[in-house]
Parts: structure tokens; sequence; C-alpha cells
């Protein structure tokens, strides 16, 4: 059906940019492509071209030096003709971008249906003054319109006018900036403490040792043999020493990424109706999000960083999950990991709340039948491996038996593990939000706009049956599309659904 | 300014989903049966096809072979036997003014409801075993990612009437479907 967005009124008033016709894209981007080639593959191959030349095989010469001309040529052309054929322009009632090559490609958005201006530039981009815009219409990746460069104050002005929807400049009072947010480099400290950092460090020992493989893999194995031979030598502090390298070398790596990706972020209300991220060291990244789109929030806490009381701030928002075009990451994180506290202020300005419907709310938990699965799946986990174990050990001759060693090592932590999820299942209803939240390792606390709920999935297992549980899921067109309340009592459940929006449930459920 | 809500009132006799009001076509069961037959028999012709092959290709048969490929078939002729059955007793739909309220599944049972409000698009589907018994499927999809409400097993002259009596009942209704 895709119901039409109900055509808004726009003053005649010309802006800006819809005074002017069809524009171009900067050619400075396609000479700057153009330099570099020439510079870095043309040149190199001008000069072996020579030095072959002198050497006297001369048809070697040629091939090389003509292969790289013509292939720098070729890069640059279609470089040029991709500025020289796109052109756009912005009316008042339209967005229109044109790329005449060899075809022509049309694609076109109604200003009515633009839900977000995005403006991202790389070091070479900025270095130039350019940016690369992207016009979304909230509905997806095949509804988006990306100019790919743009003059910085183009870009300003495009994205100021383009999401100035509705508002009449004639009479231009818009209402104030508010700042929600600004970064404070102590929240780097829990960078550290991220899941990954492990893995980052032992990929860079990964890439070192690719990179050693161009010297020769005698190279780099005769390398990775010596640092072996070297720990083994002290094998308890070449443990450390390992260990300790991979961590510290994940921790840096991790910090770099951290502060070209975080450095400068900020959060804004603009016009009073739209938020918008600015983040990058490097690359700069500018998102927006009209508030119109936001159902509600969520708090993503990951073990460790969650011990040392960090949590992270994502939108839960319409045409956001996958419309995040190139290397923006994920558009709905709205903030980096910062302490608890300051990331529920900011979930509370982001939905207008005075306080956090997370912080504030009173939340029901789960009965016991939700504990008894997590325990009694943790003991079922124990005897599989108990099993693997012991089948290990009957065939593997040399082994003695592992079984109940293992047993005793997964058993606790298993154990522990189930406790913690069911300690953090909750949910309830705050004011206009619905709240749910679950997970131990990566720990998620939802709030979603009642309003915003389009529809019931509820879910029972046999063995959720026979326990009277069910798994009650709220979706929703933002975000995810169902958020569950896992292991619930059917009873208290249905009520909750059925408060939370009042009517769509009530004619089908039954008392008794 | 939020108030403080205490939402949940003390329940009085437990609260059931009642099942929606009609069941799909007594055919659906012939449908299923024949699903599970030709997954289950080709699973199984697969087992037998090994257990007869594996003696002649890799020397000694080994013990436990015959015993597996009977376990796989008395499981495919059990889910022949059960699961269309079972199936028949759970899945069932219902269509109000307000929303499509839908139930599916055997073991694992899935019940969604939907209002008309944010109903997107309404389609049938028919493969070609559906096809074979004059069945045909009605798919409802709303803006959310969780998937569309699909209800199978429905007499095709049915499902058609079903459509477009939806498609007119959300075209009724407004909203912009988030």
């Amino acid at each position: 059906m895709n119901t039409p967005i109900p055509e808004i009124p726009r003053s005649a008033v010309p802006t800006a940019v819809a005074a002017s016709g069809w524009r171009r894209l900067s050619p400075r981007s396609a000479a700057v492509t153009t330099v570099a080639l020439a510079v870095f593959a043309g040149l190199p191959c001008l000069v072996t071209g020579a030095v072959l030349a002198v050497t006297g095989t001369l048809v070697a010469a040629a091939i090389v030096a003509g292969c790289g001309v013509l292939t720098v040529a070729g890069v640059a052309a279609v470089e040029w003709l991709r500025v020289a054929a796109t052109r756009y322009r912005v009316t008042d009632e339209r967005v229109e971008r044109r790329v005449r090559l060899f075809g022509e490609t049309h694609r076109s958005i109604p200003r009515d249906r633009i839900r977000s201006v995005d403006v991202s530039a790389d070091v070479v981009a900025r270095l130039l003054g350019l940016a690369r815009v992207t016009v979304g219409t909230g509905q997806g990746d095949g509804e988006t319109l990306c100019l790919a460069s743009v003059t910085t104050a183009e870009a300003a002005v495009l994205r100021r006018e383009l999401l100035a929807r509705g508002v009449d400049p004639a009479e231009g009072r818009e209402e104030p900036n508010d700042a929600i947010t600004r970064l404070d480099p102590r929240w780097f400290g829990y960078v550290p403490f991220a899941a990954w950092t492990p893995a980052l460090g032992l990929g860079v020992f990964g890439g070192l040792y690719s990179v050693l493989g161009w010297f020769g893999d005698d190279v780099a194995n005769g390398v990775a043999l010596w640092v072996w031979a070297e720990l083994r030598g002290a094998p308890a502090l070449g443990a450390v020493v390992a260990l300790g390298s991979v961590l510290a070398t994940g921790v840096l790596t991790g910090l770099a990424v951290s502060v070209e990706r975080w450095w400068g972020y900020r959060l804004d209300r603009e016009g009073g109706r739209t938020l918008r991220m600015r983040r990058g060291l490097l690359t700069t990244t500018s998102i927006s999000l009209e508030e119109e789109r936001l159902r509600g929030v969520e708090l993503v806490a990951t073990v460790p960083a969650r011990w040392t009381g960090a949590a992270r701030v994502r939108a839960v928002a319409t045409g956001l999950a996958r419309s995040g075009s190139q290397d923006k990451g994920d558009p709905s994180q709205l903030t980096p990991d910062l302490p608890l506290a300051e990331a529920q202020r900011v979930a509370a300005a982001v939905l207008r709340e005075e306080r956090s419907p997370l912080a504030a709310a009173r939340w029901t938990a789960h009965p016991r039948a939700a504990l008894r699965r997590r325990l009694s799946r943790a003991l079922l986990a124990c005897a599989v491996v108990a099993v693997v174990a012991a089948a290990v050990s009957a065939l593997v001759a040399a082994l003695p038996d592992l079984a109940w060693t293992v047993v005793l090592l997964a058993l606790p932590p298993a154990l522990l593990y189930a406790a913690g999820l069911y300690r953090r299942l909750g949910h309830a209803l705050h004011g206009p939000y619905l709240l749910v939240r679950s997970g131990w390792l990566r720990h998620r606390a939802v709030a979603l706009r009642r309003d915003g709920v389009i529809g019931w999935r509820i879910t029972r297992s046999p063995l959720q049956r026979t326990a009277g549980l069910a798994t009650i899921g709220a979706t929703t067109a933002a975000g995810k599309g169902v958020y569950r309340a896992p292991d619930v009592d059917l009873t208290e459940g249905l009520g909750f659904a059925d408060a939370a929006v009042p009517g769509l449930l009530t004619p089908f459920l039954e008392r008794g | 300014m939020t108030p403080l809500t205490s939402p949940l009132p003390p329940p009085t006799a437990p609260l059931r989903l009642r099942p929606p009001r009609h069941r799909v076509e007594r055919r659906a069961i012939g449908w299923w049966a024949l699903r599970s037959l030709l997954g289950g028999g080709s699973v199984t012709a697969l087992a037998v096809a090994t257990a007869l092959l594996a003696g002649p290709l890799t020397g000694p048969v080994r013990p436990w072979l015959w015993p597996a490929t009977g376990l796989i078939a008395a499981l495919a002729l059990a889910h022949l036997l059960v699961v269309p059955l079972w199936r028949y007793r759970v899945h069932r739909w219902e269509t109000t003014d307000d929303a499509v309220y839908t139930r599916a599944g055997w073991l694992w049972q899935e019940s969604r409801v939907a209002p008309m409000s944010r109903v997107q698009t309404v389609d049938t589907t028919r493969g070609p075993l559906q096809r074979l018994f004059g069945l045909a499927g009605v798919t409802v999809t709303t803006a959310s990612a969780a998937g569309p409400l699909v209800i199978t097993g429905l007499d095709h002259e049915r499902a058609r009437a079903l459509v477009t009596r939806l498609t007119e009942s959300a075209l009724a209704t407004p909203g912009d479907a988030t």
C-alpha cells in the first residue's frame, strides 16, 4: 500500500537553494583523484618504462608505460565523466539528481518525504572543502539520494534548507538549538573494556604477520618462530608478555579507532524537532534524525564495560536500521559508551522527559519459572559438555576421566550466568512507554512509545505452556521490529500487553 | 510530567488468549501431510540409500547404520501422522473491523495481532502444493521488520475475498501505518 505521506502545503516563498536550477558536483575531487593517480600510479609506470627502455627492452618499456598511462587516463576519465554527467537541483517540491552517462538515471525525492540529510567528509574531502550529502526518506536503502562531492558550504545550506520542512522561512523563527550532550574525553576510559579489545589486539598482530609475508613467507615464518622460541624459553613470563602485548595493542588500537570516530562528538536538538549528531576526527559525520521518526530509546551495556558502569544510547526510530549509507557505522547509535547516569540523562533528553523512563520505571520481575528455565538450560548445557568430555576420555586412552572435572569447572559459571540472565529480565509500563529489558553479556533495556506498537507476537514453546509462561513481543515499525519480554507469566503478560495498547488485544482475551 | 502508572490490575482469574474464531480448511491437513510425506520421504530415502550403498562402497556395514535409518523413518512417519492433525488444531485466524488475529505452529505456537490501521499490504500466496489442494495463503504485512502475519490453508476463493475485504478495511482506516 505504501501510503503516501500527506502533502504539506509549502509556502510559495522560494528558498535560497530552491531558487537555482540544475547544478553540478564539484570537480575538485575528480581533479585530486587524477593528480593522485598520476603521481602514485602513472609516474612509477613511466619511470619503470624509462628504465626498461635504457636497458634495451623497448617492447616491455612500451607495454609498461602504455598500460600505466592508459589506466590512469581511463580511471580519471570515468571520474570526470561521472562528475560532468551528474546534475542535481532542488525545487520547491523535490530534490532531483540526474546522471546522464550512457543511459540516464534520474532520482527524485519529494521534499515532504525527506527525513534525513546526512553529511560526511573523509580526510581528503575535508582538505578540499568537500562533503558527501545523503538525503534519506527513512524508508531504507532504496530511497536515498547521494551527492558524492559538493562544497562544504553547499552541504550546510542543503542540510539546513532540506530539513526545514514546513517551516515558513518568512516567519523564520525556529526554536533555538538545544545541546543535549558533548563529548567528555573521560569517556574514552571505557574503551579498554570493550568486548572486542583482545580481538583487536590479535587482529593487529595478524596484520603484522601478513605485512611481513610481503617480504616472503620465510621472513614471516622466521620471525614468528623466533618469537615462539623466545616465549617458550620462559613460559610464565612468555605468557604474560604475549597476553600483555596483545591486550595493550588492542587497547591502543581501540582508543585510536574510538578517538577517530567520536572526537568532537555532540548531540543537539535543532529547530525543536530534529536530533543531530556530529562526530569524527578525520572523517567527520553529521547524522540527523527527525523526532517524528523516533519511537523510543534503547540502553545497551556490554560486559565487561558494563561492570565499569558504562552504557550507550541507541535510538529506536523508523527507517534507520539499514539506511546507513557508507562507512557511518550504526546510524542509530546516539552516543559512545558513557557513564550510566549520563546515558539515562541523554535518554531522557532525547525523549523530552524529565527523567528517563528506564530509570524511573518500577520494573516487574519475571516469575520464578523463568529462573527455573534458565537454570535447567544451564544444567543441560553442562550435561552435554560432560557427555562429550566423557566420550573423549573414553576414546582417547591417554586422557584421564575428564567428565567430573569439566562439570565442576563449568557448572558454577553456567549457574551464575543463568541467575544473572534471570535477574536482568524485566518489563514495565511507565507513562507513554512500554519497557522491556533482557540479556546479560549484552544487556539491552528498551523504552518504546506505546503508540509506536503496531501489533503483538505471542509465542509459547511446549515447556512454556506447561510452566504457564509466554514470550510477549511488541512489534513496531522502528528499530529491530519486535521487542520481547521473554518468559512472562501468561496472565500477567497479557494484562501488560492489554494495558500497553488499550483495546487492541482486549477482544481476544478471556478469563477463566 | 508523566504519571507513575501501575498498569496491571490485580488478576482475578487467569487471563488467556482465546483462540481465533476460524479454523483453516480441512483440506489443509492433506496439504500438510503431503508436505511432510515429501520432506520425510526424501530424508528417509536418502538414509536408506546411504545404508544400502555404504556396504558395497566402503566395506563392512557399520552396525548402527540400519537402526539409525529405522529411527529416521520412524520419526518421519510420526511427523506425518501427528503434525498435520496437530497443526489443524492450532492454526486459526480471525479478522475484526479493527484487527487481524492469527495463530500458527504446533510445538512452538505463535499468536499474532495486528491492528487494521497499521496494515500496509495484503496479498495471497499459492505454492504448487497448495494449488493442488485448492488452497491459498494470505500475507498481511505491517511496517514491522518482525515479518508479516501469514494465514495458510484457506480456500483460495475465500482467500481472495478476504484479501479484498482486508485491503478495503485497511484503506478505510486512517493512519500512516507506522
